[in-house]
């Protein structure tokens, strides 16, 4: 779900001279190949020196068709400013794709519906003006499954924010205009069951007369009663928690579990004024930002319970379970009863997430926490918050697996849908739908997810989803003020051709590595070395907007083994560490044995914890920003300076009034401050200044503060 | 011949409704002038539909005269450009502007229906014909349909009170659309708004949304003949009252920092600050527990409870149809309950039922069950 956020910072004025740098690349972001350039003629004005631009056309490969509507989507410390550090362009009808931003690394992200996503990482230099054209492949159309349109009556606004079926197998679909539509099973046709709702979001639908919606101020019961086909009594079960009217506060549900007890969740509001709150207002953040600045994402829990997974029992008792939430989308209940909730990356949300929630826990934003009856007088420090969180059961990483999550659902069609009876589905607010494997593990749930439909047609924005009595999961879809989306809203149902799809079935965690459990029986490469590539990674848990990959590094695989006549795979690995993302990348050219190729090559495994009796030895694999820091060193810290900083602080560190930076050469300037606290300022940032503490390793940040003080602090007495 | 058989079709509607009397202005058959506007005079409304000519200037003078005696007027796909005799038509009489056509000329994809009284009956309304774009619709215009193509959308209706009179523009206006019941039904629907007529089948539309001067998740009760009214189930009680018939929830949906919804016409009666229930003279505020709504007789009913009293209270337009009645059935109790209301300028309140103790206690009643009826009329209307 897309937000709002600030602009990014124009460059500097004049006295920015137009140069030329050579690149240099850090390998902490060093995520994928550099591209080859073509350097261009140099920017036109002062203003522009900085900056850089990159445009070209976007084609499919093999016809040279352009793509239009393409996102291209580029992010990199140079964008530190803007939501998730990234801008977002779009190719134009011919194709044509343009963007400017300050000059500096980036990961670029070329994405288009039903195209494999390409991602090349390039260095931007300043004044540069790169024209590169790019061809995207189709993505393999799955053999195993088919994405359709459902159709809905013309008269419905297809904002569609919550599907169910009857016990008898009516469709249920709610929208975001406050109704409640049902296509009933005997005849196929749609009427209006309710209206007039508060954005309803999310519904089950316990019979053909009653059926039960979360709006945003309440979870109603809707009762036809006299039998004409619509409702006539609309039930308030529970209201219990607190709504300011913001735009960015959702209620967000429904989920039921067998005792007939409800759950859902309360996201938390956007910035803005809150002139009529329903309940009890605590504006102040639980943990503010250390120089008590506005946070860049300005989500918080300005009213009661907001951030907080909740429960309403059959006799309408309202239990609130769980806090630490930031914008908890997806709300499912497993076949077990157990209650699973995705959050949306944002601050102290390093990316999406899939959450087992536990009465009593916390999972991370901590604004939440002011209603809990044991902390809303605490002040805590985010070491604090770290020991209290408890990690995601899933991480869902930004790129490949999406960027909002939705509903979890439990495959529970008795073989209909596939192979994967009793494995979750999750959707997204992109053109993917998601698999995930869970296994227990010492005592708690982590495990696999994959990617398992993109693009082929599945449109924007499907975040609610119920399986049908056919077997088909049926998807809801809406995206009214999260991204512009046309054809992007509406309902529809991915189904089995029947064929068993190549895939792995499950990712289990071993004692030495993995073992992967396909659905077929593999040709012998799947039993090679060569087919598999093991990555691993974490994020950093902190108060800034997201977090990049960081102690990024390749896990070598030792062995593999092809076992249960090659159905299974086993992998094992150099070392096993908990508290990793594991990234499997499979050759993509696997096939079964049967001569059916693999269908998704991804598998991202969260490790929170290992299998006893595992041997852990300390590690012998080190990324880049795990090294011990070094003194900083001016002569690294000047290309650091020249891609980062010099935009606003000037190639002369004199700062400018315009922009508001400081002058660094001045005697009573920054420079006169310690060294701590000039870190702190880079990690976090301060007023309009952006943090860097998630886009720059330590050691740079070290390095740029060297350089400042040799290059600009001659004039400035030590600290 | 195909505007003549629409016409047709138009005029068979129009005398099936016994109760209005409808000239309908036709479009020339030739080139030059209009016809005479002469019957103007002794109709209840008008329908103008289509027209290429210019308008006479005796004709001007009638229309201006029919339009400002208050009598109500549907515009079908106005083609008013021409008129050199009254060219701000447009911008005045139907408030908006013409700015060339819509999405380049692409055949409609989609048209919303928003809630109001004139869509009683209609399903939807679809045609693939292109359509005008008009824009700078006046702030007092209620804009009811809208067409959508891709992302891009445009004013399809909007209904206009001037003066004492409706005024009404309905865009869509295909050959093959006056083949349609349903489409039909939104034409008659719409000049018996225009005439003050009630609309057969009409209910009252019940949304709950974010109110102007109201806690978020209030509830708006429109009228088909209006009022509209807010009540607040946080605050727990009607926070106020308009003499309007439709609200706008648009800024709700399509802005992104979504915008208090829109009501029309004038406010009448405001209450705000504390519930309007109290049980004892000290003033303490007892809990109100909101607990659902439903319709009983065709009429919404609100159910609550205030402390230990139960309250069903069904609400209905008052006879004038300018005013609200409030019919509430109060359960028995421990305590006696009050009703205060803050002073009212706009409004009289009338009870019945209760013991009303001053001018600003609408009603008290003891522990035992109470019917209690309070109208709340604008000071302007005399009570019949």
């Amino acid at each position: 779900m897309a937000r709002s956020g600030p602009e990014a910072r124009a460059p500097g004025l004049a006295g920015i001279f137009a140069a030329f740098f050579r690149a240099v690349i850090f390998a902490a972001l060093l995520i994928g190949l550099a591209a080859e350039t073509t350097l261009a003629a140099a920017a036109a004005s002062p203003a522009a020196a900085n900056r850089a631009k990159m445009s070209g056309v976007l084609r499919m490969a093999g016809t040279n068709a352009p793509i239009p509507r393409a996102e291209i989507k580029v992010e990199g410390p140079g964008l530190a400013a803007r939501e998730n550090s990234q801008l977002i362009a779009r190719s134009n009808a011919d194709g044509r794709y343009q963007f400017e931003v300050p000059a500096g690394p980036y990961d670029i992200w070329m994405v288009a519906r039903d195209f494999e996503e390409l991602k090349l990482h390039l260095v931007l230099r300043p004044g540069e003006g790169i024209q590169r054209d790019f061809e995207l492949q189709p993505v393999v159309t799955s053999y195993a499954y088919r994405v359709e349109d459902v159709e809905l009556p013309q008269q419905m606004v297809p904002e569609i924010s919550g599907v169910a079926f009857t016990p008898a197998g009516s469709l249920v679909v709610c929208n975001r205009r406050g109704e409640v539509w049902i296509r009933a099973i005997q005849n196929g046709r749609w009427r209006r069951f309710a209206s007039g709702l508060y954005e309803g979001f999310g519904l089950v639908a316990p019979g053909e007369n009653e059926i039960m919606v979360l709006q945003r101020p309440e979870l109603t019961r809707l009762v036809d009663t006299d039998g004409n086909g619509e409702a006539d009594r609309y039930e308030t079960i529970a209201d219990d928690w607190g709504i300011t009217g913001n735009y960015h506060e959702f209620s967000y549900g429904l989920a039921r579990d067998r005792a007939g007890n409800f759950y859902g969740s309360l996201g938390m509001a956007s910035t803005g004024e809150f002139p009529w709150v329903r309940g009890p207002v605590k504006r102040a953040l639980t943990v503010p930002m250390p120089d008590g600045s506005a946070p860049r994402d300005p989500h918080s829990s300005v009213a009661l319970y907001q951030g907080w997974a909740f429960r309403v029992d059959r006799d309408g008792t309202f239990v609130p379970l769980a806090t630490g939430l930031r914008q908890p989308l997806g709300v499912g209940v497993s076949p077990q009863d157990e209650l699973f909730i995705t959050d949306v990356s944002g601050a102290w949300v390093p990316t999406s997430v899939l959450l087992h929630i536990e009465p009593g826990s916390f999972y991370g934003h901590p604004d939440g926490l002011k209603w809990h009856p044991d902390y809303r007088e605490q002040k805590l420090a985010p070491a604090d918050l770290a020991k209290m969180r408890r990690p995601p059961t899933v991480y869902l990483p930004r790129g490949l697996m999406g960027t909002s999550p939705g509903q979890p659902v439990w495959d529970t069609t008795g073989g209909k849908f596939g192979p994967y009876e009793g494995q979750m589905f999750v959707g997204d607010v992109s053109s993917l739908l998601m698999r995930v494997d869970l296994e227990r593990v010492d005592g708690g749930y982590q495990g696999a997810a994959f990617p398992f439909i993109r693009g082929q047609g599945l449109r924007l924005g499907g975040m609610h989803h119920a399986f049908g009595p056919d077997g088909a999961l049926y998807v809801g879809q809406t995206v009214r003020g999260w991204m512009p989306g046309e054809n992007s809203e509406g309902l529809q149902r991915v189904a089995w051709t029947g064929v068993t799809p190549v895939d792995i079935h499950r990712l289990r965690l071993t004692r030495t590595g993995f073992a992967l459990h396909f659905t077929e029986a593999m040709t012998t490469v799947a039993g090679e070395a060569r087919s598999y590539r093991m990555r691993r990674f974490r994020y950093h848990y902190h108060i800034h907007d997201g977090s990049l990959r960081v102690n990024e590094v390749d896990v070598p695989i030792t062995a593999v083994r092809q076992v249960d006549d090659g159905r299974t795979t086993e992998i094992d690995l150099l070392e096993l560490q908990s508290d990793y993302v594991y990234e499997l990348q499979l050759n993509g050219q696997l096939m079964s044995a049967a001569g059916r190729p693999l269908l998704n090559p991804v598998a991202y495994y969260t490790a929170n914890r290992l299998l006893p009796g595992t041997v852990v030895k300390p590690t012998m694999l080190m990324s880049e920003a795990e090294k011990p820091l070094e003194p900083g060193r001016p002569e690294r810290g000047e290309p650091v300076f020249r891609l980062y900083c010099m935009a606003c602080h000037q190639p002369d560190g004199k700062g400018s009034k315009v922009v508001g930076t400081p002058d660094y050469t001045a005697a009573d300037g920054p420079l006169r401050r310690p060294d701590a606290e000039l870190l702190a300022v880079i990690m976090n940032g301060k007023q309009q200044m952006p943090a860097f503490g998630n886009v720059l390793p330590a050691q740079s940040i070290h390095d740029v503060l060297s350089y400042l003080r040799k290059t600009f602090g001659s004039q400035v007495e030590s600290p | 011949m195909d505007a003549a058989v629409s016409l047709g079709k138009l005029r068979g509607a129009l005398e099936s409704q016994p109760d209005v009397s409808a000239a309908v202005i036709l479009p020339p058959t030739g080139a030059g002038a209009m016809p005479s506007l002469a019957d103007l005079r002794t109709a209840d409304a008008a329908v103008l539909y289509g027209g290429t000519g210019d308008l006479a200037a005796a004709d001007a003078a009638i229309l201006r005269e029919f339009v400002q005696q208050g009598k109500g007027l549907l515009v079908i796909r106005e083609q008013t450009a021409r008129w050199t005799t009254w060219p701000e038509f447009l911008p005045g009489v139907l408030g908006a502007k013409r700015q060339g056509t819509f999405a380049k000329g692409a055949p409609m994809r989609v048209i919303n229906l928003f809630g109001h009284a004139i869509f009683t009956g209609v399903r939807y309304v679809e045609t693939g014909q292109s359509m005008p774009l008009y824009a700078g619709l006046t702030p007092d215009s209620m804009l009811v349909m809208e067409g959508t193509v891709g992302e891009a959308t445009a004013p399809l209706g909007w209904l206009r009170q001037n003066g004492r009179g409706r005024i009404a523009h309905i865009v869509p206006a295909s050959t093959e659309l006056f083949g349609e019941p349903g489409y039909m039904r939104l034409l008659v629907n719409t000049l018996l708004w225009t005439a003050r007529r009630p609309i057969p089948g009409a209910r009252a539309l019940v949304q709950r949304t974010y109110l102007p001067n109201a806690y978020p998740g209030a509830i708006a009760i429109t009228f088909p003949e209006g009022p509209t009214l807010c009540f607040d189930p946080a605050r727990g009680g009607v926070s106020h009252v308009s003499d309007g018939d439709f609200v706008d929830l648009r800024p709700r949906w399509l802005t992104k920092q979504g915008e208090p919804a829109k009501i029309s016409g004038e406010q009448f009666f405001h209450d705000a600050g504390r519930s309007p229930y109290w049980t004892d003279a000290v003033g303490a505020e007892p809990n109100f527990q909101f607990m659902g709504y439903g319709v009983k007789e065709e009429f919404p009913e609100l159910h609550y409870r205030v402390g230990d009293r139960e309250v069903r209270e069904q609400l209905r337009p008052a006879a004038s149809g300018i005013g609200l009645v409030r019919e509430l059935r109060i359960g028995a109790g421990r305590q006696q309950l009050s009703y205060r209301h803050e002073p009212q300028a706009g409004a009289d309140i009338v009870m019945s039922g209760g013991a009303r103790a001053t001018d600003t206690t609408a009603f008290s009643v003891g522990a035992d069950a109470a019917v209690v009826r309070m109208e709340i009329r604008p000071k302007r209307v005399v009570a019949p």
